[in-house]
This record gives structure tokens, C-alpha cells and sequence, in this order.
């Protein structure tokens, strides 16, 4: 229900979906004047440049996520409404999801396309390890960005909480994507995606949690 | 007695004695001679930091559930405290590359863990600087102490399978310890521990006078107003 309200006002305005969008396609461009013109082979260090633009990315919609809240002043609006409150979490957790799922998909075959990088991987675990990638930044990062609004500086505290924090993750989507990939050993993604699967089931029940101790009044 | 009476004393006998234990008494090793002796603070060091983040996390914990201002106290004091050794812990472990593997760093599991952990309690404290209400800073600062501890196993784990697919020149360099080297290095980690102990009875004690020295500034400030 809650998701429907941030995807909603998201399609009226686009004023974050948009501007990730663009940044994803900044990034692979500067990558490739940064990177290609050496005329270096890519392949090994692909899956890196991949995720951390990703991870860059989205925390671009992570900050907006409840700064938009706070400057409308709708925080104590939605703190009303009575039910549990990890629904407000779970909203903005799954909104991100979408954003940066969506970046993910629009901007996958540019990156490809414009490093010089062929597909070779499977698509199944590929897209498995797009997801679990994913899910436990958007979980882990909506909390942490929830925890950075109310404080000065938050745009500068975000990515101080969440890169130490996102390290695990960070390590597993690359090995695994890197595996798929053929960089390296061809079937090390399982383990990998083992990894991703218990970061996230971590940070997913960890976030619904803790919560509600931020929005307390 | 008070432990603030005898643990400052306690304290620095048992660092006294490591030192001795350390540096005169432990034989110097095998393959790297002396300069295996950093490894008594090395590893002090890393336990006591360890030892303070867990204290952040279980202090977190009783904060949320009750509120009871001591237990923010202890987690500020813990933190502060934890970030000082893990930082000693990082910097020996880097000189002990140096010499036993020629390298200032090597992305060597529990150095890195120990390094991604300092990151994390770098950012707890800013979450403390960076929040002007007293009961919210508190309680971020729970909330972000709990998620950094639950982080630690899964960073250990992660960086050690990262490892294993990306071989390194360097072998962690099985120790052999003497009885005499183990002695020297229970007792620095006992050292240690105390030091720990007291100075974060030290700063919880600073911290309480800190918010009695807040209090009367704002009962005289609204005094002055009535008046």
C-alpha cells in the first residue's frame, strides 16, 4: 500500500528515478573515456566498475528517500496512520528496490555495450545475483538513510554508514557476477550467491527490527 | 574500595609487567628475532577492540530496551575507547607485514576485518557528532552500533573466501609459541583489558558530569528568565 504512495508520487514528479537514470549513464561514460581509451582489457575489472556504480547510484535515491519526506513535513502524517510502523520501512525499502532496479535494467546493456564487455553469462544466476545484490543495499541502505535525515550533514554521513557496512555485499555481487563472467573460477558464483543470500536475509530482518526505534518521536 | 581507588594501580602494574614479559622474559623468535615482540600488543590490542565493540552492541541493545541513560554512556565510552585499540590493532598489524611478510599491507583477513570494523566505529562516532538532540543521538547511535556489530562476522567471513580466489605471495605465517611467549601474551591481553576498563569507567564518569554540567547551564539559563 505504503509502496504504491512512493511510486505514485515518484511517476507524478520522477525527481528521483529520473536523475538516477541519467547518473547511471554519466558514470558509464566517464568509465569509458576514464578506462577504454587505454585500450585495457576490461573483462577483470568489469564486474567491480559494475557494482560500485550501482551501489553509487542508489544511494543517490537512498538520500532522497526520506529527505523528501521531511522537507513536505509528512513524516508525522505517515507516523499516525495506526499500524505497525516497519511498514513505512518496508515501503521505502521496496520503492528503492524498484528505483534501482530499474536502473539496473535500462542501463545493464549500455554497460556491456560501452565498455566493450561480451554477455557471456548465464542468464538465470545472472539475474539471481542482479537481485540479491540488490535487495540487501536497498534494505540496509533505506535504514541507514532513514538514521542519516535527522542529522546535520546528512548527504555526507549516508555513504560513511552504508559502504563499511555494505562491504560483504559488495564482495559477493562482484565474485559472483566475476564468476559468471568467466574472470574467474566458473563455478564460484554458487558460493557467492550463498553469501548474498545471508547478507540479506540479515539486513532484511535486521532493519524491521530496529526501525522503529528511529521514528520514535 | 571503589574500583576507582585500586584499578588505575591494578592497571598499571599489569602494564608494567607486560612490558617486562614482552620485551625481557618472552625469547625473541625463531624467524623473525625481535621484531616478533609487537605481536604481544598487536594481538592485546585486537582483542580489547573486539572486546569494546562487542560492549557497544550489548550496551546498544540495553539502551533501546530500557533507556536508560547509563547504558548510552557506556556505549559513547566503549566506542571511544574500542576505536583507540582497533586503531593500535590496524598499526601494528600493518609494521608486523612489514617485517614478516615485506609489506605494509596485506589484505589478510583478520587485518582487513580489523580495518572495515574501524571504518564502521569512525562512523558511529560521527553519527554521535552529528545529532543535536541528546535522546536521538542516543538511540542512533544504538541502532547503528547493533547493525556494525552484526556486520563484523559476515565482513570476516566475506574477506576470507574473497582471499581464497585471489591468491597471495604471502602465507599467514603459522607462530610457533613457546610456553614462555604464551605467558607474555595472556598477560598483555589481561593488561590491556584492565586499561580498557579503566578508561572507559573514566570517560562514562566525564560523560555524566558533562550532562550535569548541561542541566545546570539550562536550569540557570530558564532561572534567569523567570526571574
Amino acid at each position: 500500500m505504503l509502496v504504491w504512495k512512493e511510486l505514485r508520487a515518484e511517476a507524478r514528479t520522477r525527481e528521483t528515478l529520473t536523475p538516477m537514470v541519467i547518473f547511471a549513464l554519466v558514470v558509464v561514460t566517464v568509465f569509458g573515456f576514464g578506462l577504454r581509451a587505454t585500450g585495457a582489457d576490461l573483462a577483470p575489472v568489469f564486474p567491480g566498475l559494475l557494482w560500485i556504480s550501482f551501489y553509487f547510484v542508489g544511494l543517490l535515491g537512498l538520500g532522497r528517500s526520506f529527505s523528501s519526506e521531511r522537507a513536505q513535513e509528512t513524516l508525522p502524517g505517515l507516523l499516525l496512520v495506526p499500524a505497525d510502523r516497519s511498514f513505512i520501512f518496508v515501503g521505502k525499502a521496496l520503492a528503492n528496490l524498484v528505483f534501482l532496479g530499474v536502473v539496473e535494467l535500462v542501463s545493464l546493456p549500455l554497460f556491456f555495450g560501452l565498455l566493450g564487455v561480451p554477455f557471456t553469462a548465464p542468464l538465470a544466476p545472472f539475474c539471481a545475483t542482479m537481485i540479491l545484490g540488490t535487495v540487501g543495499f536497498a534494505s540496509i541502505g533505506t535504514l541507514l538513510a532513514a538514521l542519516a535525515a535527522h542529522t546535520r550533514a546528512a548527504e555526507m554521513l549516508l555513504p560513511v554508514l552504508v559502504f563499511p557496512v555494505l562491504i560483504p555485499a559488495v564482495i559477493g555481487a562482484v565474485e559472483a557476477t566475476a564468476s559468471l563472467l568467466g574472470v574467474s573460477d566458473p563455478l564460484g558464483w554458487k558460493r557467492w550467491l550463498g553469501l548474498l543470500l545471508a547478507y540479506d536475509a540479515l539486513f532484511v530482518a535486521l532493519p524491521l527490527v530496529l526501525f522503529d526505534y528511529l521514528v520514535e518521536p | 574500595m571503589s574500583p576507582r581507588n585500586w584499578l588505575p594501580w591494578t592497571a598499571f602494574v599489569a602494564v608494567l609487567l607486560a612490558l617486562f614479559l614482552a620485551f625481557l622474559y618472552a625469547p625473541p623468535d625463531a624467524n623473525l628475532g625481535d621484531t616478533q615482540r609487537i605481536f604481544y600488543f598487536h594481538v592485546a590490542s585486537a582483542w580489547t577492540g573486539l572486546l569494546a565493540f562487542t560492549v557497544v552492541c550489548v550496551a546498544g541493545v540495553a539502551y533501546l530496551r530500557g533507556g536508560a541513560p547509563r547504558w548510552d554512556r557506556l556505549g559513547l565510552a566503549s566506542a571511544e575507547v574500542g576505536l583507540l585499540f582497533i586503531t593500535m590493532a590496524v598499526l601494528t598489524g600493518s609494521i608486523w607485514a612489514r617485517f614478516a611478510w615485506g609489506t605494509w599491507w596485506e589484505w589478510e583477513p583478520r587485518l582487513t576485518s580489523a580495518f572495515v570494523l574501524w571504518l564502521m566505529y569512525a562512523a558511529t562516532l560521527l553519527v554521535r557528532n552529528l545529532v543535536e538532540d541528546p535522546a536521538r543521538r542516543a538511540r542512533y547511535a544504538a541502532v547503528f552500533g547493533i547493525i556494525a556489530f552484526a556486520d563484523v562476522p559476515i565482513v570476516f567471513m566475506s574477506v576470507r573466501w574473497w582471499r581464497s580466489v585471489h591468491p597471495v605471495v604471502v602465507s599467514a605465517a603459522g607462530l610457533e609459541l613457546e610456553p614462555p611467549m604464551v605467558l607474555a601474551m595472556v598477560v598483555a591481553v589481561v593488561a590491556f583489558t584492565l586499561l580498557y576498563v579503566l578508561l572507559v569507567g573514566e570517560r562514562m564518569h566525564l560523560a555524566a558530569l558533562e550532562e550535569e554540567l548541561a542541566e545546570c547551564k539550562r536550569a540557570l539559563r530558564e532561572g534567569e528568565r523567570v526571574r
